[in-house]
């Protein structure tokens, strides 16, 4: 039997983000769209690194007990929680929890609290462990604490497909909303993971740039130079509502979100598939959602880590998909690599694209690969973007697409 | 310690401060078995002080806590 599911017009109402190009969604905007990279030299152990970090975080601003115990993750995902709900008008204390959801998309959840526990716990014994180390490093915390600030009783998950995470955690909202399940999710993706193990561990991988001699330049997508990503942190939320429901209660709406596309290479734990197969299940499967064909997409915001292997493979899946050659960005030489936040966040830059029409640069590209047959601008390009892919893909070959509209 | 003081890092533990009250049971006061746990962590880490999770345990009433706290 075929479940047939309709799937409804939903909304962007409310957009927030903490990243380390700026605190809010504004910030960041800006600054990616003034092209300026944020990645600099981070301290020397465990390995020499980059990393870009979102500067001036002061967790007090979150109230003296949220500074002391969730994961620096979950807090940034509270910061951002908070500015798209004020984004969308809406307030915790008026409207009914138990229609709303909370899915938040995260690679690694608390995994800062579980290195900096570990090592009390090794190093001095369990004495030393707070009691709060297990639930604020569980990979639920994310969203669990979000519905505990925000009394939101709707269905809460953490959704994790590694660097795709804060895309799916946006995908599987769009099916809530459309099952009924809830009337307002509130949705987005939070990572912390400049911590010594994961900085060590994806140097071993091999995924991280080791251009220490220019910071900057380090995170360079389809450059022929390019030598890896630079790890970042962050989070970005949006506020989502079925399209009837933010005109009933006189929402404005940034943009729409018309379709997903979520599929898995069965691969490779590390590398993409080379022939781009999976990531090509997910785009036509977004386009499909959105009632769309490939000719009618005028920008992506590509994942673009800046990977050799990575971004060749993306690059071939784009440019025989859409052959007409739309803008195609990566907003990753700006903010860095933020993980299981990065689907979100470029999603939101997504909205705000299709919403003010600007193409927003690619940092870093100066000589453009030439196995890469893509038109990426370096420079804003204005125009009317009337239906815009953001592009996600994760370690483990999961791949997730959004495709996106104005209102 | 003095009470303030007690009273500050309760507050920051995510305790209500109307709750903190000396005549106030332990548990009333939001000093629960993981809040106890926690509050032990964070007077050895933090300042300096060595109560142990069962003397705080033991005790009744904040004023009892605030008496402990007070001795070291």
């Amino acid at each position: 039997m075929i479940l047939r599911v309709t799937v409804p017009d939903v909304s962007v109402t409310g957009l927030g983000m903490v990243t380390p190009a700026g605190d809010g969604w504004q910030a960041t905007w800006e600054r990616v769209c003034e092209g300026l990279p944020t990645a600099a030299l981070g301290p020397p152990a465990p390995v020499a690194h980059l990393a870009c970090t979102v500067a001036d975080f002061d967790p007090a601003r979150l109230g003296r007990a949220r500074s002391r115990r969730p994961d620096r993750c979950t807090q940034l995902a509270l910061l951002a929680a908070r500015e798209a709900l004020s984004d969308a008008g809406l307030e915790p204390a008026r409207w009914d929890g138990t229609r709303v959801a909370v899915i938040v998309g995260s690679s690694s959840g608390g995994i800062g609290t579980l290195e900096s526990e570990h090592r009390a716990l090794l190093g001095e014994g369990a004495q030393e462990m707070s009691p709060y180390a297990v639930p604020a490093s569980l990979g639920n915390s994310v969203s669990a604490q979000l519905t505990i600030e925000l009394g939101a009783m709707g269905p809460s998950h953490t959704v994790n497909t590694a660097c795709a995470s804060g895309a799916t955690a946006i995908g599987t909202a769009l099916d809530l909303l459309a099952l009924g399940r809830c009337d307002i999710a509130l949705v987005g993706g939070a990572d912390a993971t400049i911590t010594p193990y994961n900085i060590a561990g994806f140097d071993r991988v091999g995924a991280l740039s080791h251009r220490f001699d220019d910071p900057a330049g380090a995170l360079r997508p389809f450059d022929a130079r390019r030598d890896g990503f630079v790890m970042g942190e962050g989070a970005g939320m949006l506020v989502l509502e079925r399209t009837a429901d933010a005109r009933a209660r006189g929402a404005r709406a940034r943009a729409r979100i018309r379709g997903f596309g979520a599929s898995s290479d069965a691969h490779h734990v590390v590398k993409p598939s080379t022939d781009g197969a999976g990531l090509v299940l997910a785009l036509r499967e977004a386009l499909a959602r959105a009632g769309a064909s490939a000719q009618d997409v005028s920008h992506i915001n590509a994942h673009g880590t800046g990977t050799p292997m990575g971004d060749r493979v993306e690059a071939a899946a784009l440019a025989v998909l859409f052959p007409h050659r739309p803008p195609v960005t990566s907003t990753k030489a700006v903010t860095g690599h933020l993980m299981g936040a990065a689907g979100a966040v470029e999603a939101a830059l997504t909205v705000l694209a299709v919403e003010q029409g600007l193409v927003p640069p690619t940092a870093n590209l100066d000589d453009l690969d030439p196995a890469v047959a893509l038109d990426i601008p370096t420079k804003c390009r204005e125009g009317r973007l009337p239906l815009a892919l953001s592009v996600s893909t994760g370690f483990g070959g999961q791949n997730a697409v959004l495709a996106i509209t104005p209102d | 310690m003095s009470f303030d003081e007690l009273k500050n890092i309760m507050v920051s533990l995510g305790i209500p401060e109307s709750d903190i009250r000396l005549d106030a049971a332990r548990e009333d006061a939001g000093l629960d078995s993981i809040a106890v746990v926690e509050l032990a962590l964070v007077l050895r880490r933090e300042k300096g002080l060595v109560v142990t999770e069962e003397e705080l345990g033991a005790a009744a009433t904040v004023a009892d806590v605030a008496a402990l706290v007070a001795a070291r």
